[in-house]
């Protein structure tokens, strides 16, 4: 599935050879434009915020540790995101692991505000987290496409290629999510 | 009955995602003027969209993890840590090749090789067979040998080396190793060997 993708990406390339090379500055700058894109992969396949800060940071320690496996850096993105779905899925393991150990009836919920704070700062903060919510209780099928369009900005086609979906699928379940949030939000949209 | 069917539906979702041409665009436009149910959705989905990105720019907006010095550390660059592990490829046969090398290329006896000079000092020890001489000796022993004059050969031979490096390359080292043989006169097997590199 590793394959070349859109050419936006072949300013990539430079830096993950950079990198492969053992340059450090460069693997800083690769952690400083890619963050968002590998916490938005961990969140989206595992729908818990309160993990997605670990999992990242053991991300890239794996990239750091890992990049000469990477056999074409111009295949760098569909093997970052293995890298970080396969670490999300482990850690959703453990969470579930834990949980049925240690709290059996612990259940997600919304982050309240720590302080009060301005009012409106207080109820931005509280839409936020009902939209959360809602997000972290799509199914993971509709989560994960739906996040890397929201926070990457994929096309269909690259979610496609990452997730191994044709194109009909993609669309398919990102209609399904939109579908799933306006009806958990329509308290607040309607 | 909804006057929103699926494929219209759809349309608004791709739209939404910049995933429609120009002219879809177009007629999708025409479509949620026509349409008010359309429309009232299309605003909805417009507010599920904007709400979410905003939700979500405060999951991933994190800052970048920095890496502990274990981390960095432990890692080595890909590339080198690569070559190292396909590195007995190439090592392997350069290593054989010397094997063999060393058994095929005839060396000199190493029988008896030591720092013995080729002209004795007093006390020096002297290899039997050979009689002490006052003239190599400087000894005042009066005793003089029939074959009072030693003989003194000297035996030059090269042997190659390959010795693989810490470093992992193959390096080939010449080696010149002379052999002096100290012969007394009319013996021809008894003698001191000295070896010199």
């Amino acid at each position: 599935m590793a394959m070349p993708l859109a050419d936006e990406f072949d300013a990539e390339e430079l830096v993950i050879e950079a990198i492969r090379g053992g340059d450090r500055y460069a693997f800083e700058e690769l952690v400083r434009r890619r963050n968002r894109w590998v916490r938005g992969v961990i969140f989206g396949v595992l729908g818990d915020r309160e993990c997605v800060d670990d999992v990242s940071q053991q991300v890239w320690s794996v990239v750091w540790q890992r990049i000469g496996e990477l056999r074409d850096s111009r295949s760098w993105r569909p093997w970052l995101y293995r890298l970080a779905r396969n670490a999300a899925i482990d850690a959703g393991r453990e969470i579930t692991r834990r949980r049925d150990v240690v709290h059996p009836l612990a259940v997600d919920l919304p982050e309240r505000a720590g302080s009060p704070g301005p009012d409106g700062e207080a109820s931005r903060r509280e839409l936020h987290d009902e939209v959360l919510a809602a997000i972290q209780a799509l199914p993971a099928i509709y989560r994960e496409p739906f996040v890397l369009r929201h926070v990457n900005g994929w096309t269909y086609r690259e979610i496609g290629e990452v997730m191994g979906l044709p194109i009909d699928s993609v669309e398919t379940r990102l209609v399904r999510a939109r579908r799933f949030l306006r009806e958990s939000l329509r308290d607040r949209i309607g | 009955m909804s006057d929103v069917n699926e494929q219209l539906e759809r349309r608004m979702i791709r739209s939404l995602d910049g995933a429609l041409t120009e002219d879809e665009e177009l007629e999708l436009n025409r479509e949620l003027i026509r349409n008010p149910e359309a429309h009232r959705l299309m605003a909805e989905y417009r507010v599920v969209d904007g709400l979410a990105a905003a939700a979500l720019d405060r999951v991933v907006g994190g800052e970048a993890p920095k890496l502990d010095g274990a981390t960095w550390a432990r890692a080595v660059p890909a590339k080198g840590r690569a070559w190292q592990a396909r590195a007995w490829l190439w090592l392997a046969p350069g290593a054989i090749a010397a094997a063999l090398l060393a058994l095929i290329v005839p060396r000199p006896s190493l029988t008896g090789v030591g720092p013995a000079p080729i002209v004795r000092g007093p006390g020096a020890s002297i290899p039997a067979g050979v009689v002490r001489s006052p003239v190599s000796s400087g000894q005042p022993d009066m005793m003089r040998s029939v074959r009072s004059t030693p003989a003194i050969h000297r035996n030059t031979g090269r042997e190659i080396i390959g010795v693989v490096g810490d470093d992992g390359n193959l390096y080939w080292i010449e080696v010149e190793r002379t052999r002096t043989v100290t012969l007394p006169a009319g013996t021809s097997s008894q003698a001191g060997t000295d070896g010199d590199l």
